[in-house]
């Protein structure tokens, strides 16, 4: 049985790796990262060319070329995810491509049609899904009363000053769920950066009678949309989260072969060694439920469960990796310098902004069956 | 085969196809609820073994001229898969066929292989594997059985612990030292050795489990050029690819699998509290893993790049999350799951309470955790050097 990266993939992940390669990867960790004393250096035009970058290689528009009779895509969006987590980016990315998905998922029609051609070519999205709930589409908006507005109020939406625009799912008084996709620079959208650990740009938004400039409407029920959604948000998130992990433990290995303690390099201790080789198997294995989820969604099977499943193993994964690996850096790693306390700090929000492990095993509990070898 | 699912090609799910209609027919079935309630009892090989080495179907991954059906690593993994799922007591099969087939098929000469395997494919003979001693386990360069010249061959010496299946084997795979050496790797040979013989004692040693373990002595018994395997001297090597390649946490993810399953079947998931319902939700994604990791190596050994690392982590992953299925799955369904199989009252013949026994040996087997981890530490991510 192959569970090896196809070619198409590979060849992918050779070019992601090269763009986001060794050495522009210390500037995007750093990137978006307010330090908490005194002002940081002006990222302004490493975001431009990253973002460049990435729309220059066609990230944007992996998923929006379905083959005929088969949704592709998330396989490919998950090998750009992961190089994304290993380099700690932050940014409108993953928001932009899920509202893609969202858009294909939607009636085809011209105004459809123009966002997705807007997106593929460098538009960006910030999609209010990633508050720390499992269900973001539960959350109260109004519309208002010509249909042509929308009053809702939003917490931790990434990047929400800089996007073009913003995806706001929710659900009405009256129990329907609508999504609108708003302009970011309209009267009626007012924004407010939250302070929190990770320092990078969540935002607090809400909306007063902001004009609408597309209601998302599903060719299927609204809500089994939005769970198939979300559970593609978590699979991506799961991949950032695998390559978040995996970096932190290169960064660790590498420390224990640096350090010298008591005499001879922390590397020949077996206390840490055996650490991080746990850390390595869970790498892997965590790297492989996510491919798996990634397949089941590409070939059209349920993926929620295996989404879920794969969020909450590759959360528990970067929290521990990040925890572990400033630990191996002593007082070190808590320095600013040090970048052991950045993965640490972005693991711990990013490993719970699509809701904790436990809230998201109970939301695919009912989705588990006994299984079956073959089937 | 579509990357990651383990979606069958045809061929693989009508082989697999085929051996769960054998080992569902209400035959297999009898046989293996009568040796789960009497675990440890049987007098010889099952007749399921026989059943399937009438169709070809025991070793399906060896050439024809030997008794296989010329099929691949694959379907050697769906059979194992297949006879855990069922209950039926796969040991006999990972000694004989994946173990010690193996190492025929890799290292024997055409003679040692026409003798010695098409008994095996048959499901008629089983073969036993003799590597650990009261002081060598994980550290097999300590081993002291030892091989003495005498004339053109040798006379065997020495006493082999925790042996499965070698009170109805007719050989076994046994390593002992050859030449002294000032390094410990060198000079071990390995040897086909006849168990049917003068001079051989197989005793039992009682453990928890439902396979006894055996006890075997060589009280200086003559062995010849004939019953060794490879290179004299040359055993170590032989080990460490045989087991390596062995090594691919399919029979441990399997094990897990069936244990996690009859405990959902036992309690659904509505009734659960938060944290069992969480715990389970996250066992079932860490066997999942597991079939991944494991099937990763059934890939990587079919593409002909095996991977140490790779595997070490596979058998890791598969045996730490084994024994906490069972202990896990067990407590969630309650004191019931800890009812024997021969208790009237037991659910699924013991299952879980057979789990119990067997799960302290899944971090042994195979190389215990402790040696996944420093092959995985060392040659993975280069640190204890």
């Amino acid at each position: 049985m192959d569970v090896t990266l196809d070619a198409e993939h590979e060849e992918l992940r050779r070019l992601v790796t090269e763009t986001l390669g060794d050495e522009i990867a210390p500037l995007i960790r750093r990137m978006a990262d307010r330090p908490r004393h005194g002002a940081g250096p002006d990222d302004t035009e490493i975001r431009a060319l990253v973002w460049q970058a990435l729309t220059g290689m066609g990230a944007l528009g992996l998923n929006q070329s379905p083959a005929p009779g088969a949704r592709r895509g998330l396989r490919a969006l998950a090998v750009l995810a992961e190089r994304l987590g290993e380099v700690l980016y932050q940014g409108p990315l993953l928001d932009t491509v899920l509202t893609s998905e969202a858009l294909l998922r939607c009636t085809p029609g011209p105004e459809r049609d123009r966002f997705l051609k807007e997106i593929a070519a460098g538009a960006s999205v910030a999609a209010a899904v990633r508050d720390g709930g499992v269900r973001p589409y539960d959350t109260p908006l109004t519309v208002g009363a010509a249909g042509g507005t929308v009053s809702a109020e939003r917490r931790f939406v990434a990047f929400a000053a800089e996007a073009d625009w913003l995806l706001i799912p929710g659900l009405t008084a009256d129990g329907a769920h609508r999504t609108a996709l708003v302009r970011r620079d309209r009267p009626g959208v007012h924004l407010c950066r939250h302070e929190e650990l990770g320092r990078g740009e969540l935002y607090a938004v809400r909306l007063t009678d902001a004009p609408v400039t597309l209601w998302l409407t599903p060719e299927d029920d609204a809500e089994s949309t939005w769970h198939e959604l979300i559970a593609s948000a978590r699979t991506l998130q799961a991949a950032y989260l695998v390559g978040l992990a995996r970096a932190a433990l290169r960064l660790g290995t590498d420390r224990l072969k640096e350090r010298r303690q008591f005499g001879a390099a922390l590397a020949r201790q077996q206390a840490p060694a055996f650490l991080l080789a746990r850390l390595a198997t869970r790498v892997d294995a965590a790297h492989l439920l996510t491919r798996q989820a990634a397949w089941e969604a590409d070939t059209a099977r349920d993926h929620r469960l295996t989404a879920g499943q794969a969020l909450a193993m590759a959360a528990e994964l970067a929290r521990d990796t990040g925890r572990d690996v400033l630990h191996l850096h002593g007082a070190h790693g808590m320095t600013e310098a040090s970048d052991a306390q950045l993965f640490y700090r972005r693991a711990t929000v990013e490993s719970r902004v699509l809701g904790s492990p436990a809230r998201v095993r109970a939301d695919v509990l009912p989705l588990l069956p006994a299984g079956c070898p073959g089937d | 085969m579509s990357p990651v699912d383990l979606a069958p090609t045809p061929e693989q799910r009508a082989y697999r196809d085929e051996v769960r209609a054998l080992l569902g027919t209400d035959e297999v079935r009898a046989e293996t609820a009568a040796i789960r309630t009497r675990p440890g009892t049987e007098g010889g090989l099952l007749d399921v073994y026989r059943k399937l080495g009438e169709r070809g179907l025991l070793a399906p991954n060896w050439p024809r001229e030997y008794g296989g059906s010329g099929r691949g690593i694959a379907e050697k993994a769906i059979l194992t898969e297949e006879l855990i799922a069922h209950g039926v007591p796969d040991i006999a099969h990972t000694l004989s066929v994946d173990i010690v087939g193996l190492a025929l098929l890799l290292f024997g000469t055409d003679r040692q292989k026409e003798r010695l395997l098409p008994p095996i494919a048959r499901g008629e003979s089983v073969a036993g594997v003799l590597f650990s001693e009261p002081e060598a386990g994980s550290d097999l360069s300590a081993l002291r059985t030892r091989a003495e010249r005498d004339g053109d061959g040798w006379r065997l010496s020495g006493r082999k612990v925790y042996s499965a299946k070698t009170q109805l084997a007719d050989f076994a795979l046994c390593a002992a030292r050859t030449t002294e050496s000032e390094v410990r790797f060198h000079g071990i040979t390995v040897f086909l050795v006849p168990l049917r013989t003068p001079g051989v004692g197989v005793e039992p040693l009682w453990n928890i489990g439902d396979e006894r373990f055996n006890e075997v002595t060589f009280s200086g018994i003559r062995v010849t050029a004939e019953d060794v395997l490879g290179i004299v001297d040359d055993g170590w090597r032989i080990i460490g690819e045989v087991l390596g390649l062995e090594r691919t946490g399919i029979e441990f993810q399997a094990k897990a699998r069936r244990w996690l399953d009859a405990a959902l079947e036992r309690t659904g998931t509505a009734g659960l509290s938060p944290a069992e319902a969480g715990r389970l939700v996250a066992l079932d994604a860490e066997v999942r893993a597991a079939r991944l990791l494991a099937w990763r190596c059934v890939d990587d050994i079919h593409a002909g790049r095996s991977d140490e690392v790779r595997s070490a982590m596979a058998k890791y992953w598969a045996g730490e999350t084994g024994r906490e299925v069972a202990l896990a799955a067990s407590e969630t369904v309650g004191l019931d799951a800890l009812l024997a199989g021969d208790d009237e009252e037991s659910l699924g013949h013991g299952v879980l309470e057979a789990a119990c026994r067997e799960a302290p040996g899944l971090t042994l087997a195979s190389g215990t955790s402790e040696v996944m981890l420093t092959v995985i530490a060392s040659a993975g991510l280069g640190l204890l050097a």
